[in-house]
């Protein structure tokens, strides 16, 4: 089967010139790349130390509390005051990027029915996040390092 | 892998060596580099093509070649890597549009100024610029796709949220005004529908 033929303003806008992007363009992606690959790393990083820390209070926290809803209220009090100080949300940067991951793990976990402690050690996790978003947001200072 | 004849016919339709990819989605920047060195100009034409801003044309080559690193994993070769990567421009250029308010027309000199071309260009190519920077941004979105890149009207009306009678529309409505321009202007009238 012969293909289908263009239709004759096809042809005519074959002859457009082909133009090439600044020779620079090129160095600045693999920058910003760069830059964006090393936030994410740092954002896992301090989101590991962060469930790592929230792991460890849980297992010292007395048999027979219940942690979770604290938290969970902690996190959504927080959740405003961030609102508050941050109406247009919080600076990008590591910080903002570790909550992102919390959020997911914390979804993942309500949809596996990971048990309570797991659970409460996201929502700690995620009110300490919220704390330094908010701490940073009141003193100016964008929480681009950890 | 079947391909659409028009879309057989794009620039973006060339072999890619499997290898090549393979060290793409390991993170490998010399194979990213690789691929930016075979497909910016295409991702770079299409764009300035559409919007007709060397910045907004540059602007969409960055945002194709940063998504390309952060999803390149997820290609798995259902349709040729080019195809796959002028999604990701047509995307990224029709982001634009949606974005910035762009001139009705094109200034010509102006572009070319901003794009530092060394000289006049030949006749042939600066009548064809002429003629596609005079439509207004989406019409131009919808000639360049349709008649250089192969894409239905059931697949513009999909990415422009609108009906396929309209994407239609659109394009009889740019190829007339074309067609009058190139009769106004004694080119080629003969060879437009």
């Amino acid at each position: 089967m012969s293909p289908t033929p263009f239709p004759p303003t096809a042809a005519q806008l074959r002859a457009l010139p082909h133009f090439a992007p600044d020779p620079a363009l090129w160095p600045r992606i693999a920058a910003r790349a760069q830059r964006r690959q090393a936030r994410r790393t740092a954002a896992a990083a301090c989101c590991m130390l962060l469930l790592a820390g929230a792991v460890g209070t849980l297992l010292q926290t007395p048999r027979g509390t219940t942690p979770l809803p604290d938290w969970q209220a902690r996190s959504a009090a927080l959740e405003r005051e961030l609102a508050a100080a941050a109406p247009r949300g919080p600076a990008p940067g590591p910080l903002a990027d570790a909550l992102v991951g919390v959020d997911r793990a914390l979804h993942a976990a309500y949809v596996r029915g990971a048990p309570p402690a797991e659970r409460a050690a996201l929502w700690q996790a995620r009110s300490e996040l919220l704390e330094s978003l908010v701490e940073a947001q009141r003193s100016g200072l964008r929480a681009t390092r950890i | 892998m079947p391909v659409e004849p028009t879309a057989a016919r794009s620039v973006f339709a060339q072999e890619v060596p499997p290898e090549l990819l393979a060290q793409a989605r390991h993170g490998d920047m010399q194979a990213h580099a690789e691929l930016y060195r075979r497909f910016a100009a295409p991702v770079f034409n299409l764009a300035l093509r559409v919007l007709g801003e060397r910045t907004a044309a540059e602007d969409v080559v960055q945002e194709v070649f940063l998504r390309v690193l952060a999803r390149v994993r997820r290609y798995r070769g259902e349709a040729p890597f080019g195809l796959w990567l002028r999604r990701l421009a047509v995307n990224a250029t029709i982001d634009q549009l949606r974005s910035r308010r762009f001139l009705a027309e094109t200034d010509m000199d102006a572009l070319l100024a901003g794009l530092g071309a060394p000289g006049p260009l030949p006749e042939e190519q600066a009548e064809a610029l002429a003629l596609l920077m005079r439509l207004p941004p989406q019409a131009r979105a919808v000639v360049v796709l349709h008649e250089l890149e192969g894409y239905t009207h059931a697949e513009l009306a999909r990415m422009f949220d609108q009906t396929e009678s309209y994407s239609k529309s659109i394009l009889s409505r740019a190829l007339a005004r074309l067609r009058r321009r190139l009769g106004r202007e004694g080119i080629g009238l003969e060879s437009l529908p």
